[in-house]
């Protein structure tokens, strides 16, 4: 079978590029670094660290910070080798060049949580190279054995403590050396930092209101601008009267750009508020009859009549006729991404250059659209990385950049273009509605025969592959060839059925289908992909199936795991943190089982329920992801997978009408809010593995969880996202 | 027309359309960008600042309203360059991920302790629901503020250790 995993659908995308080369090239030191983001440095022997005579550590990272925590993971990989304190490293964001690629994508993407599985090697072994070279020119200096050195406390050391001094002392020495092929890294039993550092690298900056993000970036003679999109997916602009907007205070240039209207101003709120006065004619496009209620239909429907592709079968099925079976349908509904930093990005033209200023998810395929866009070689694009107010997948796709640098063309000057929270909200690129249906055979006995689960959603990757390729393809080659290959990712695509597919549990005979079906609207990755959806088909079921079978879900899960594996440990974990079985007084649990992003969340959800409503005490997770950089970061994570998935299965839901998404701000689309949250609880298996994702994989067991206690807490099963707690 | 009032102890002055909200005199017109842009309408909190020392959402406020009072943003919040008790005890607790909302947050945590030196979970509830957080900070948000009511215990006074 040729489907495509994450890492396959990415080398598609590379190759496409003409074959991105996975740089970690150490290039000679001493002459004008080769990376477009540094200064020249002194001692600079990699793409990622960079000595400066003054003794500073400075870290290029490879990857963006939108929160999950990657500049302090990063900094606690290079210190630890380096052997300094992380909060003492100057960092900044790379721009794009091949040196700084993920090394599975092969691209500048932070995304499938993948940031310190790619860094955990290569990063470790830039700052040793760093240090073997600062170690030998001290030695050198000092007139001792390399072996008498060490670097510890931010400083060079000789061992018997008679002497030390700064790096920078040792930087314009260390520069003329050649760079060692090969280092050795500190054993686990060494680390002072990894598994021990918590405090964040970026937390001052994101206190004291000085952290930058693309909403923040002022430039000399810059304007500001909205856009009017039409409200109907795949509609289109018919005509507009600017009349009254034109003569409004601060208005620059109202213009038809980027499929819309662009209106220019001095400022955001004098864009925003003659925007309203400028009258636009939409064609409603091919989706003008396209609502939720039609799109479920058509979902049932082709569940009902169609087969879709077999992704996994394993097992027989029993020769032996069931004595019953039992039969479940499940749904979810399109869901925003709804980051807190609206989308927004700055772009300044000057003849056949580029300049932008984005928070992004990819800083490299941004680079090759807005240079397929201009028409202009991708090297004179210059990409500016900022902070980002939130990603969860969003900034991975780069449209409102595309627009910006067209509204700038079309001002001939520095723009800012600002999307509102509507905008934002109806202009996503959504976690798709899914419907699956999943049956199993019972034997005579009682015995689980099988378990088979049917699936039908769109296709990400297929859309994605149609907008982000093109970045990576030759200019002489049209974007519409991407269209074959997006066709042949179709079919292909693992989002559809990740996480029932990867079912843990030994059964006699597990089949999997999944039938690709897509309604038009826009689709894209969202915390945790596929997993978010699929994660509660089949975690719902297998609670419906313990429930059935009249045994305890955390026992009929641990039943069909392999003793001592991984899954097992961490369910384990979470019951026996939850205290599973023994809930205090007035309390009722739910548990849930996932496995995405190479890591195994368990949750354990609490209930108390008054006067037939239920309130969320807490969550319990258990949690292995390898090993462990910074504990209380992952912590961090776990908290904020919860609480995103806990917004998703309390409150979300987008819904369309003729082909227009419905919700707008947040109180059509709302988000838990502190009076919602409950207590968390975290427990992290200890492990000796190299570290899997973090940023994702709590998120997909929350909403079976939280379903699966519901159910214990007043025997009704609720189906359908989001759940309502009563 | 111009409005006059004092931003962070100093006086200020817009020349914009009075009915301009003072979130966008702030952000653009007198370049404090720590004050963020997250819903446009009171219902996300990412903007908040304080007015006469009251928590507002300046995404929501016309400056006309600021005239003749004094307004502080995140920038102004601590005294001479320092951090306020409010953002020391945010970094002791690890709170900001993304950051976006961060400095609404503080902004409302602050405006709370100021009237509630010691504020019980129900009233962090109510003090803190209208300020959203995407990353799911809140667990932080309520230990960052009870710390934060201890690190701003005059000393000496008898304190309750937070469990
Ligand atoms: S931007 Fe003011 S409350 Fe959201
Ligand atoms: S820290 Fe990201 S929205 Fe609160």
């Amino acid at each position: 079978m040729n489907r495509l995993d994450r890492r396959g659908f990415l080398k598609v995308a590379g190759v496409a590029g003409g074959g991105l080369v996975l740089g970690f090239g150490l290039s000679g030191c001493g002459e004008k670094a080769p990376w477009p983001n540094l200064e020249s440095g002194v001692l600079q022997p990699n793409a990622f660290i960079q000595v400066r005579a003054d003794g500073a550590v400075v870290l290029t990272l490879s990857k963006i910070e939108m929160g999950q925590g990657a500049a302090t993971g990063f900094a606690t990989l290079v210190a630890e080798e380096l052997g300094m304190d992380p909060l003492a490293i100057e960092f900044g964001f790379a721009e794009p060049h091949k040196d700084y690629g993920d090394p599975e994508f092969q691209l500048m993407i932070t995304g499938g949580s993948s940031s310190l599985k790619g860094a955990w090697q290569p990063l470790r072994e830039a700052a040793a190279t760093v240090r073997e070279m600062l170690l030998q020119a001290a030695a050198a200096s000092w007139n001792v054995a390399p072996g008498e050195c060490l670097a510890e406390g931010g400083r060079i050391r000789l061992r018997d403590g008679s002497r030390d001094a700064g790096f920078g002392e040792f930087a314009v020495a260390a520069q003329a050396l050649p760079v060692p092929a090969s280092v050795t890294l500190k054993p686990a039993s060494e680390w002072t930092r990894i598994g021990k550092h918590d405090a964040r690298v970026d937390a001052r900056a994101k206190v004291d209101g000085s952290a930058r993000f693309a909403i923040d970036v002022q430039l000399p003679g810059m304007l500001t601008a909205v856009l009017l999109r039409c409200p109907h997916q795949g509609g289109s602009l018919q005509g507009f009267d600017a009349a009254r907007a034109v003569v409004a205070p601060g208005v620059r240039q109202i213009v038809a750009c980027a499929g819309g209207v662009a209106v220019i101003a001095d400022g955001y709120w004098s864009a925003r508020s003659a925007a309203q006065l400028v009258e636009v004619q939409w064609d409603k496009g091919p989706l003008a009859s396209l609502d939720s209620a039609g799109i479920a239909r058509e979902q049932s429907r082709r569940l009902d009549h169609e087969t879709g592709k077999v992704v996994r079968e394993e097992g027989k099925r029993s020769a032996t006729a069931p004595a019953r079976q039992l039969k479940a349908e499940y749904h979810v509904p399109y869901l925003a991404h709804a980051t807190m930093e609206p989308m927004n990005a700055v772009a300044s033209i000057t003849g056949d250059r580029a300049e932008i200023w984005a928070g992004n998810q990819a800083p490299d395929v941004l680079q090759g659209l807005v240079a397929r866009v201009l028409g202009i070689p991708p090297a004179n694009v210059t990409v500016h990385t900022t902070y980002l107010g939130g990603g969860f997948g969003r900034r991975l796709m780069v449209d409102f950049c595309l627009e910006a640098v067209l509204v700038a063309q079309a001002a001939g000057a520095p723009v800012k273009l600002i999307w509102s929270r509507e905008d934002d909200t109806q202009h996503d690129y959504y976690r798709p509605s899914a419907l699956a249906r999943m049956t199993a055979d019972i034997g005579p006995d009682g015995a689980l025969l099988s378990v088979e689960g049917r699936l039908v959603a769109p296709s990400i990757y297929a859309l994605m592959m149609k907008d982000v390729a093109p970045a990576m393809m030759p200019q002489w080659m049209p974007a519409g060839i991407m269209k074959p290959v997006a066709a042949l990712v179709r079919g292909n695509d693992p989002t559809l059925d990740e996480g029932v597919s990867g079912l843990p549990y030994e059964v006699p005979y597990l089949r999997v289908e999944a039938l690709e079906y897509d309604p038009g609207i826009r689709v894209g990755v969202w915390r945790s992909v596929g997993h978010s959806q699929n994660a509660f088909f089949a975690e719902s079921f297998i609670d419906e199936l313990a429930h059935d079978l009249g045994e305890d879900p955390v026992a009929f899960r641990l039943k069909r795991l392999a003793a001592g594996s991984r899954h097992a440990r961490v369910l384990q974990a979470a019951a026996d943190a939850a205290s599973w079985g023994k809930a205090g007084p007035g309390r009722v649990q739910g548990v849930a089982l996932h496995e995405s992003f190479n890591s195994v969340v368990a949750e354990v959800v609490e209930l108390s329920v008054t006067d037939g409503k239920a309130r969320i005490e807490r969550v319990v997770c258990a949690v292995d992801c390898g090993t462990v950089v910074n504990p209380d970061v992952v912590r961090m994570q776990v908290e904020s997978g919860v609480v995103f998935a806990l917004s998703a299965a309390l409150h979300g839901e987008i819904t369309v009408r003729e082909g227009a998404v419905q919700q707008d701000n947040f109180d059509s689309y709302p988000l838990l809010r502190m009076n919602e949250c409950p207590v968390i609880e975290v427990v992290l298996l200890s492990s000796d593995a190299a570290p899997t994702g973090i940023g994702e994989p709590p998120t997909p067991p929350l909403a079976p969880a939280l379903g699966n206690a519901l159910f214990a807490a007043t025997g009704a099963r609720q189906r359908k996202l989001p759940l309502s707690l009563g | 027309m111009a409005t006059e009032f004092t931003l962070n102890g100093k006086p200020a002055r817009a020349d914009v359309d009075p009915q301009t909200p003072l979130l966008w005199v702030l952000r653009e017109g007198l370049s404090l960008t720590g004050t963020k842009f997250g819903c446009g309408k009171g219902l996300c909190g990412a903007c908040t600042v304080h007015l006469d020392g009251t928590a507002v959402r300046s995404c929501s406020l016309p400056v006309s309203l600021a005239a003749g009072r004094s307004v502080t943003t995140i920038e102004g919040l601590g005294k001479d360059g320092g951090l306020h008790p409010v953002q020391q005890a945010w970094i002791e607790a690890n709170t900001p991920q993304c950051g976006y909302c961060q400095s609404g947050q503080i902004m409302s945590a602050a405006a709370l302790l100021a009237t509630n030196a010691k504020p019980a979970d129900a009233d962090i509830d109510a003090a803190m629901s209208g300020n959203l957080c995407r990353c799911g900070t809140y667990p932080r948000i309520r230990r960052a503020i009870h710390r934060a009511a201890e690190l701003m215990t005059p000393a000496g006074a008898v304190t309750e250790v937070q469990p």
